[in-house]
């Protein structure tokens, strides 16, 4: 009865999202994309085909090339990263894109929206003068800032969570990224508020500008690694 | 901190960057109850807003299940199935089936404890039927007391006094004469998060006696005192084991889920087209408006772009200034979202001189709301703080016709005339005659053939794969019109025709809309069933009205019938109160055995898609000639397969826990009704899942 049970709930699940409109259950697919005859032979030939590719190497001077402001983006375990590339501004929010159309905006170097990179983040509200948003030497930056994050949820607002967040200056570092090192100075931002508290970290160029910072993205997301590799102009 | 950083990897920021939510005390567990509480004694916790728990226990003197619910921050639900051993005469088990709730009256504070108020067997005074009062307080992060004063079985050990006067006798009839009355006894407990991670240690001074235990069974009453040891297996598994009265070992195993809380990230699909803002000196000409072909040439493109992102365009009009769009939304499980998206790539996509873009939404093939939307508004908020409200209240919503007015109206072929889908429905019987309650796992085949929008050909078959409902039923000794307590005589393994129907739906004004269904309407019924439903897209309430004529279809379920027929319908009002999700349905009119009544069914639909619903039905039938649990009653439970799913689906399935075989108060099951088919899309409903429209 009870290995009937597991295979009729199994069965199921199997054919639950089954339709027309869908077709097979994605999950399904996946699955059988992994099992079916020759999908193992066919993942270690592209995988030996990718190897023997030769290795992108990404540099300053090819980003300044394509004339396009870029970030790239880490979340997790992740390394490599994504590169996103901005597609639209609106009033000094820049949202770039990723290939696959993952979407962040920043006001700044202030991550102030996330989209299909997991818990959607909708808007972020800070002070004005914000030294994340506006270029800002790490010695003149203000003590605090207050903000208002909002994530998906009922009604128009969403979840709103409104933090502080405290500067607190740190010792210099030297950051190297792509082919070039970088003096700069560690800042942190401590937010605390609606139950939340969160630390994120930048690395803040004597000009003020944010080459790398660690940002949160939610209480459910938590922390994205992004580097500013060419920064938005007007 | 900055130390470490000197020291770590250059990528490593994320690692070392803290974040997390402020502590709040331990997790509210559990008890034998299988609602939040200590052991055998409630407490005043209360679960996270919506969390659902099936709870399985065996505690040595009862075994049974327990589906747990927060039905509000401050209101929690259980419904019971328990089987006492050794009840009635030694051997002899007593089937419990209650409805358990709990209030709170006051929330914790820092000085003050939470509050709260409860009633096990709520509708009756049944053999666990109890009152009490009750506050719990946490002192430190891992250690949380509870008190309180218990009436009923709650009252049994070491009574303090009757303060409310005496208890009627114990019975299984619907009354709430019983409450607060009798003995009261005190009773208290303590909870210790132990420095072991997901390890909490209970224990507690029981006020109840357990006197029904010991009069039949061998059961043997040692102590007031019980112990237990709960063990969370991630956050949605919990295990626990009890040692109570100083004689028995019990255990309990309960699973876990939140409708606010999907256990997977959604959205890791694409993200929404990037907008820009149309340049200050763009073109407001409108010439290229005035061939006729040039618009239905530019609407059937877009149509054909949009398709491929679950948007289907059923009909669409463009003008030099507007887009008037009507289209289905096969993908996005919240509308807004959908809406949303669409706007974007209006925005991307169509000539500067449209300004404005008049989206409606349908639903069944009926046209539902239109969302009026201004180009501009939608440029100056996008990616801004405070987008979702300020687009809100931009956006004019009115009750759509059926049809778009005026010339130029581009109408696709209908592209998928033939359509099907499979789903698992899983009713589950809770008043079975021996009253351990019974479970089906059934399988549904649905097929559709769309002749025109409003007129199509449903089919349904299933097939049970597993299952007791039914199992052992005897022949029906009801006195009424054995309209459903002949059941077991359908239950036949399968597959069977459910549905077989030819539907025609319209809308007749803007709010009006109108439907015909013909066919066998369902398993044990067949005939014509005609309803309309007033209900203006931007009002939170509408009103109904349903008849048919039907008649009894054959056991063997496939084309004949019996002789049995008779005129059923009703009168119906729906209010969506926009507090809580809750919703609230009343039905008056003539049910299936020629029995009139009422039924109330009160409703929480959770903006990603569950819905907890839970009905009632009165009618002339008496309790006596009704059978087991008196009136129909019952529950039901719809979760969206996209709560699970790393990617937007809108397929559900369904948990009904309700009445079974019952000829009093049963109404027509029809498959599509109106209100069910529109309600996701009145201003209401859009304001709560407005949220989206931006993602």
């Amino acid at each position: 009865m009870k290995l009937a049970l597991v295979g009729a709930l199994a069965l199921t699940t199997a054919l639950a999202a089954c339709s027309s409109g869908g077709g097979t259950n994605p999950v399904v697919s996946a699955i059988w994309q992994k099992v079916k005859p020759g999908a193992r032979r066919a993942a270690a030939e592209a995988e030996a085909e990718a190897a023997a590719r030769p290795p992108i190497v990404v540099t300053f001077a090819k980003i300044k090339e394509t004339g396009l402001a870029i970030i790239r983006a880490r979340v997790g375990d992740d390394t490599t990263g994504v590169m996103l590339y901005a597609r639209s501004v609106n009033d000094g929010y820049v949202t770039f894109a990723s290939q696959l159309l993952q979407t962040m905006t920043l006001q700044g170097s202030l991550i102030t929206a996330s989209r299909a990179i997991g818990y959607d983040m909708l808007s972020v509200r800070t002070d004005a003068g914000d030294p994340v948003t506006v270029l800002t030497p790490p010695e003149n930056w203000r003590g605090s800032v207050t903000r208002d994050y909002r994530f998906t949820g009922d009604t128009p607002g969403g979840r709103l969570i409104s933090v502080t967040c405290r500067f607190v200056k740190g010792p210099a570092f030297e950051l190297e990224l792509l082919d070039k090192r970088f003096d700069t100075t560690i800042m942190q931002s401590q937010c605390r508020g609606d139950g939340q508290r969160f630390t994120n970290i930048h690395l803040v160029q004597a000009d003020g500008q944010i080459l790398r910072s660690a940002q949160w993205l939610g209480p459910d997301q938590g922390m994205i690694e992004i580097d500013i590799l060419e920064p938005y102009t007007p | 901190m900055f130390a470490s950083i000197r020291l770590i990897a250059t990528t490593a920021l994320v690692s070392i960057a803290a974040n997390g939510a402020l502590a709040q005390g331990f997790a509210p567990s559990f008890g034998t109850y299988g609602s939040t509480g200590i052991i055998d004694m409630p407490n005043a916790a209360m679960q996270p807003d919506g969390e659902t728990s099936w709870s399985f226990l065996n505690g040595g003197t009862s075994a049974g299940g327990v589906l747990n619910f927060q039905l509000l921050p401050n209101v929690e639900a259980s419904a019971r199935i328990v089987t006492l051993d050794d009840w009635s005469a030694p051997g002899t088990s007593f089937g419990d089936n209650t409805l358990d709730l709990k209030f709170r009256l006051v929330q914790e504070g820092d000085m003050r404890p939470a509050i709260a108020v409860g009633f096990r067997d709520f509708l009756s005074n049944g053999p666990t039927a109890s009152e009490y009062i009750v506050a719990t307080k946490s002192i430190g992060e891992n250690l949380r007391v509870s008190a309180g004063l218990g009436w009923g079985r709650l009252g049994s050990n070491n009574p303090i006094g009757a303060p409310f006067g005496t208890r009627p006798a114990v019975d299984n009839e619907l009354g709430f004469g019983h409450m607060f009355a009798g003995d009261a006894a005190l009773f208290g407990g303590v909870e210790w998060q132990t420095p072991l991670d997901n390890l909490v240690l209970k224990a507690e001074y029981s006020s109840d006696a357990m006197t029904g235990e010991q009069v039949f069974g061998d059961f043997t009453y040692n102590s007031p005192f019980n112990f237990g040891a709960e063990y969370r297996l991630g956050s949605h598994l919990s295990l626990a084991a009890y040692y109570n009265y100083g004689s028995e070992v019990g255990f309990r195993v309960s699973i876990s889920g939140n409708p606010n809380q999907p256990i997977t990230p959604q959205d890791l699909g694409a993200g929404p087209a990037p907008v820009n803002a149309r340049p200050a000196d763009y073109s407001r000409d409108i010439s290229w408006a005035a061939a006729p072909v040039v618009r239905t040439k530019m609407v059937e493109v877009l149509s054909s772009a949009l398709a491929g992102d679950g948007i289907h365009v059923q009909e669409g009009r463009i003008t030099g200034n507007t887009l008037e769009l009507y289209i289905n939304n096969s993908k996005y499980s919240r509308d807004p979202m959908a809406v949303g998206r669409l706007a974007r790539v209006l925005a991307g996509s169509t000539p500067p001189s449209v300004e404005v873009f008049r989206i409606t939404l349908m639903s069944g093939g009926l046209p539902t709301t239109t969302m009026e939307i201004n180009r501009a508004d939608l440029e100056a908020q996008v990616d801004r703080p405070n987008a979702g409200p300020d687009s809100f209240a931009t956006t004019t919503f009115s009750s759509a016709p059926n049809h778009i007015a005026g010339e130029g109206v581009w109408t696709p072929e209908i592209d998928r005339r033939f359509t099907w889908g499979l789903s698992p429905n899983i009713p589950v019987n809770l008043f079975s005659a021996d009253g351990l309650g019974e479970i089906d796992l059934i399988l549904s085949a649905n097929a559709q053939y769309r002749i025109s929008r409003n007129f199509g050909l449903s089919l349904s078959v299933t097939q049970k794969l597993l299952g007791n409902i039914g199992d052992g039923a005897g022949p029906s000794a009801s006195t009424l019109p054995h309209v459903r307590s002949d059941a077991a005589l359908y239950a036949s393994g399968g597959p069977v025709i459910q549905r077989l129907t030819a539907d025609f739906q319209t809308k007749l004004a803007p709010s009006l809309y109108g439907r015909v269904s013909a066919g066998y309407l369902e398993r044990m019924f067949g005939g014509v069933d005609a309803e309309l439903l007033w209900k203006p897209a931007t009002q939170n309430w509408g009103l109904g009205a349903e008849v048919a004529y039907v008649k009894q279809r054959a056991f063997d379920t496939m084309l004949g019938f019996q002789d049995y027929e008779t005129v059923t319908g009703q009168a119906s009002l729906y209010w969506n109160t926009g507090w809580n999700d809750l919703e609230a349905q009343v039905d008056v009119g003539r049910y299936l055995a020629g029995d009139w009544g009422t039924t109330l069914t009160l409703s929480r639909r959770f903006t990603n898609g569950w819905e907890v619903s839970a009905y009632m039905t009165l009618t002339e039938v008496s309790f006596a000639d009704f059978g087991s649990g008196n009136f129909d009653k019952g529950i039901s439970l719809r979760i969206p397969f996209d709560w699970t799913l790393p990617f937007e689906s809108r397929s559900a399935t369904t948990v009904s826990l309700g009445g079974y075989g019952n000829d009093g108060g049963a109404q027509l099951n029809v498959a599509n009704r109106l209100y069910p088919t529109i309600r996701g899309s009145d201003t209401t409903d859009l304001y709560e899942t407005w949220g989206a429209y931006w993602q």
